[in-house]
């Protein structure tokens, strides 16, 4: 009996050393790819931040308008710094994802499929929400400028609901190609549209009827009558 | 290099028949129909009378006219010539019309022009309008004859227009031409040129026929590259500019964004040359000056200053891109006063044209966008110098400019220091 005993208590402290023993590798391993992805980021960090310096990234996105985006965000420091900062980050993520896949646990293989597998989604979400600010960016100005040079009075307000509109539709896209409440995202954005155009045709068709008549009489008049009402400049600006 | 330009089999064929032509005539047109038969009378009338005997060839380069444009140019005969000149004249005149290629636009008609004349061999060109009323044959005279006896490369118009006429000339184009390069050529858009084949050569070799420069830019870009180029340039006195009534306010800003980014792309690549002019000099002027009556010009300077005040209140963060921040706060103060006393310094508006200048060398926008915000202040400019000028004469609205002018030369360090 007391043998029995004897052999079952070293029997269990052999097969944990012998568990230990296969970890305890796949532990160092973890532990130097976490360390080794740290030095790593921080190199990059370093060597990224400078490199964009020296090629006039900040300006180029202040001209694009990015760090007016980012101050809002409340964000001040330079766009540089801020990718610098998040290539950092995205070599530690990796760098803690290959580690823990270095302990060759099942559950957490999975895991890391399904995160390898959703990267490419993200990144697609990021240039799209990217290209909409730039385009909304573009199109607000554009907008801004024909507007006042044709005198409207609500230059920035239709400015700015074009530069919405555009911000909206490109939030949208991300959403859906991050897969996040898909048929909630489509089903809300084409409720509030469609509202929103319900409700400028009903302001325009019932209140606005008389400006409406004004206009049509203002464009498709004769010359003459147009001219009785504002009288335009007769220079020869060349 | 400018890719080589394709013409019409048929045309190649008459040229080929021709063979060379001393002076070329060119008339670039777009559905003008009731003038181009007057302009071609004359031209022909002005070649047999000055340049009787030296074979001239005349270009219409058609943007596709569907009221009967080119047919009125083959139409055209001087058969009564002999009234017009007392004598029975000797002339060598040939006709080709073509349409053009490219980006419609006077520039891409041109450049067929510029073509023709090349393989013609011409010593000599000559461009008109295809809508003047006012031409003369003395105009051909005036515009031809400095390059074939005087060896000048470029002849530029010199008109006498109504002194609210013209204002993108008075205040933009002219005085900046004449402060960066040190040539006073009073009309560098007059739309009518004299200019010898070897500059048609030099034009025909730039690459711009793509760009702003093949639509309205076309002249402040022939002007400034004969200019820049090192190309005689003279001015020759042509009297009233009448032509047929556009609607004057037509597309302001793609007007003002086509000649001003044309002269803007010229002064960005030539900086080497224009930093070491100081001061001005006269161009040489041909012809007898003398007074024309011009008809009243209505402007609406309520409607330019609300137009100044909308862009002072709308525009100003895109304004912050282009402007020194001094000149930007310069501007809402001015946007406080009423028609009746308004007034915009001509040292600020100096400033403006100079930071945009040095904005559109730096890329800080997309320069269309840039231009087109330029509007409300030009605007602004525009309806103060014309309530200041309401009662002066033209001797005082062009001593008014010439003071303009001189701001201009004295202020060019402060360009300079903002491009470097």
């Amino acid at each position: 009996m007391a043998e029995m005993w004897k052999a079952a208590v070293v029997d269990a402290f052999f097969r944990f050393s012998e568990k230990v023993g296969r970890l305890l590798p796949n532990l160092l391993a973890m532990v130097s790819v976490i360390v080794l992805g740290l030095v790593v980021a921080w190199a990059l960090r370093v060597i990224i931040s400078r490199v964009l310096a020296a090629a006039g990234f900040d300006n180029l996105c202040h001209r694009w308008g990015f760090d007016v985006a980012l101050a809002r965000a409340g964000l001040r420091c330079r766009p540089s710094f801020w990718l610098a900062r998040a290539a950092y980050w995205v070599i530690v993520f990796f760098s803690l994802i290959i580690g823990v896949g270095a302990l060759e646990l099942e559950a957490v293989a999975g895991l890391l499929s399904t995160v390898f597998a959703y990267i490419p989604r993200v990144l697609a979400a990021l240039i799209i929400v990217a290209a909409a600010y730039l385009v909304a960016n573009f199109l607000g100005r554009a907008v801004l400028l024909a507007a006042v040079n044709a005198q409207v009075k609500s230059a920035r307000l239709v400015s700015r609901s074009v530069r919405g509109f555009v911000i909206v539709i490109g939030s949208t896209m991300a959403l859906v190609q991050l897969g996040i409440g898909k048929e909630v995202v489509v089903a809300a954005f084409s409720i509030v549209l469609g509202g929103a155009v319900l409700a400028l045709a009903l302001a325009f068709g019932l209140a606005g009827k008389d400006m409406a008549r004004d206009f049509l009489q203002r464009r498709f008049s004769s010359p003459g009558e147009r001219d009785l009402e504002e009288k335009k400049d007769e220079i020869s600006h060349l | 290099m400018a890719q080589a330009i394709k013409l019409d089999k048929e045309v190649e064929t008459n040229i080929t028949k021709i063979g060379e032509a001393e002076i070329v005539v060119g008339i670039p047109s777009y559905n003008n129909v009731h003038t181009i038969g007057h302009v071609v009378r004359a031209v022909g009338a002005g070649l047999a009378k000055y340049f009787g005997g030296r074979r001239a060839v005349l270009v219409n380069s058609d943007g596709g006219s569907a009221d009967g444009t080119r047919e009125a140019v083959l139409a055209a005969e001087m058969e009564d010539l002999e009234a017009i000149l007392l004598a029975r004249p000797i002339t060598d005149f040939h006709k080709v019309v073509t349409a053009y290629h490219g980006i419609p636009g006077k520039g891409s008609a041109l450049r067929t022009i510029f073509a023709i004349a090349a393989k013609l061999n011409a010593r000599a060109c000559l461009v008109v309008d295809a809508d003047l009323r006012s031409i003369t044959l003395e105009w051909v005279q005036l515009l031809v004859a400095p390059v074939l006896e005087r060896g000048y490369d470029f002849v530029s118009p010199l008109y006498r227009r109504h002194k609210y006429d013209g204002t993108i000339t008075n205040s933009i184009i002219y005085p900046l031409v004449r402060a960066l390069y040190g040539y006073r050529v009073r009309q560098p858009i007059g739309g009518d040129f004299g200019f010898s084949g070897r500059l048609a050569q030099h034009y025909l070799s730039q690459d711009v026929w793509d760009s702003e420069v093949a639509r309205y830019g076309i002249d402040v870009w022939m002007t400034t590259s004969a200019v820049t180029g090192g190309y005689k340039v003279c001015q020759a006195f042509l009297g009233a500019k009448i032509h047929d009534p556009k609607d004057p306010g037509a597309d302001l800003s793609g007007m003002l964004v086509q000649v001003v980014c044309s002269l803007f792309s010229v002064v960005d690549t030539t900086f080497d040359l224009w930093s070491s002019v100081r001061g001005s000099e006269a161009v040489p002027t041909f012809g007898f000056q003398f007074e024309v009556g011009v008809e009243p010009v209505f402007v609406n300077l309520e409607r330019m200053v609300n137009g100044f005040k909308l862009g002072v209140k709308e525009l100003m963060p895109v304004w912050s891109k282009a402007l020194d921040p001094g000149t930007a706060e310069a501007l809402a103060p001015i946007a406080r006063q009423g028609p009746e006393s308004f007034s915009f310094p001509e040292e600020l508006w100096v400033r403006v044209v100079y930071d945009y200048a040095a904005a559109f060398h730096g890329r800080v926008m997309n320069r269309e966008h840039l231009i087109k915000s330029m509007v409300p202040l030009y605007l602004g400019w525009t309806a103060s110098f014309v309530r200041e000028m309401a009662t002066a004469s033209p001797a005082e609205v062009d001593e008014r400019l010439e003071r303009l002018c001189l701001v201009f030369e004295a202020m060019k360090p402060y360009l300079i220091e903002k491009w470097r």
